[in-house]
């Protein structure tokens, strides 16, 4: 496996107001052992819309510290997030934040 | 076994031998959970990992029939394209074409027997990078299967970058 980039990815915040006074829920994306490294990318591409370089460190964080948060905000998104990652086999969870 | 883009619109995979054949004809089998627990846990995840058993529930209910549909929808285009294996007389050897436009079903039907089948044996982490394949049982043909399945969606992930 290539060494991981040593930066944090960034997490994805929903910056609508009327979300701001709730506590905001995590999609958690979490290692398996099966998953291709490169179907990972991909997919968080193509769910998240993310650049290349962001989904690939999101798919490193995953897969070297077990789970990778790939989005903050309102459960219902968040529900429809996961089920979207459930839909390309990905173990992906929906958590409250701790923050 | 060669994979190649022929045209703009399709994919051939030819001089497949009778192993890699008979693997490919277990694409849609072997992605079926069946009654087995872990492959069907691993196909149908809990959406809060287990924290919320009213939440599973619904999802269960409301969420994984779409699922099961989105899986079969790839099984089915992989089952069509099956069809259209044609095989050489004297050489032994198969052939088969698969548009370009039905890759994402294959990548998707790959994984799904992939994960059905890592389940169902139970390979961890260390069972899928180890070097050299454990004793010649159903466990080690299992295991084959899962790393050529991944061959195929590596190939086939490039095709569509």
């Amino acid at each position: 496996m290539p060494v991981a980039p040593t930066v944090d990815p960034a997490v994805e915040q929903d910056t609508q107001t009327d979300e701001a006074l709730e506590t905001p829920w995590n999609v958690i994306v979490h290692n398996d052992p099966v998953n291709l490294m490169s179907y990972v990318a991909r997919i968080f591409m193509k769910v998240f819309g993310f650049p290349r370089e962001k989904a690939e460190r999101h798919m490193m964080e995953v897969h070297e510290k077990g789970r990778s948060i790939l989005w903050s905000g309102q459960r219902e998104r968040a529900e429809a997030y996961v089920q979207q990652l459930h839909g390309h086999l990905l173990l992906a969870t929906i958590e409250k934040s701790e923050l | 076994m060669k994979i190649e883009r022929l045209d703009a619109s399709t994919v051939a995979i030819s001089g497949i031998d009778p192993l890699c054949l008979q693997l490919l004809q277990k694409i849609v089998p072997s992605a079926a959970p069946g009654d087995d627990r872990q492959a069907r846990g691993r196909l149908f995840p809990s959406p809060s990992g287990g924290r919320e058993p009213e939440f599973d529930h619904d999802w269960h209910d409301y969420v994984e029939p779409d699922l099961r549909r989105l899986f079969q929808g790839a099984l089915d285009v992989v089952r069509e394209d099956l069809a259209g294996l044609t095989q050489a007389a004297r050489r032994k050897e198969a052939a088969l074409r698969i548009p370009v436009t039905n890759l994402e079903a294959w990548i998707h039907a790959l994984n799904q027997a992939r994960l059905a089948l890592a389940a169902r044996h139970g390979f961890t982490e260390r069972d899928m990078s180890a070097r050299a394949p454990v004793e010649g049982d159903e466990r080690a043909l299992a295991l084959f299967q899962v790393h050529f399945y991944g061959f195929l969606q590596e190939c086939f992930l490039r095709e569509l970058e």
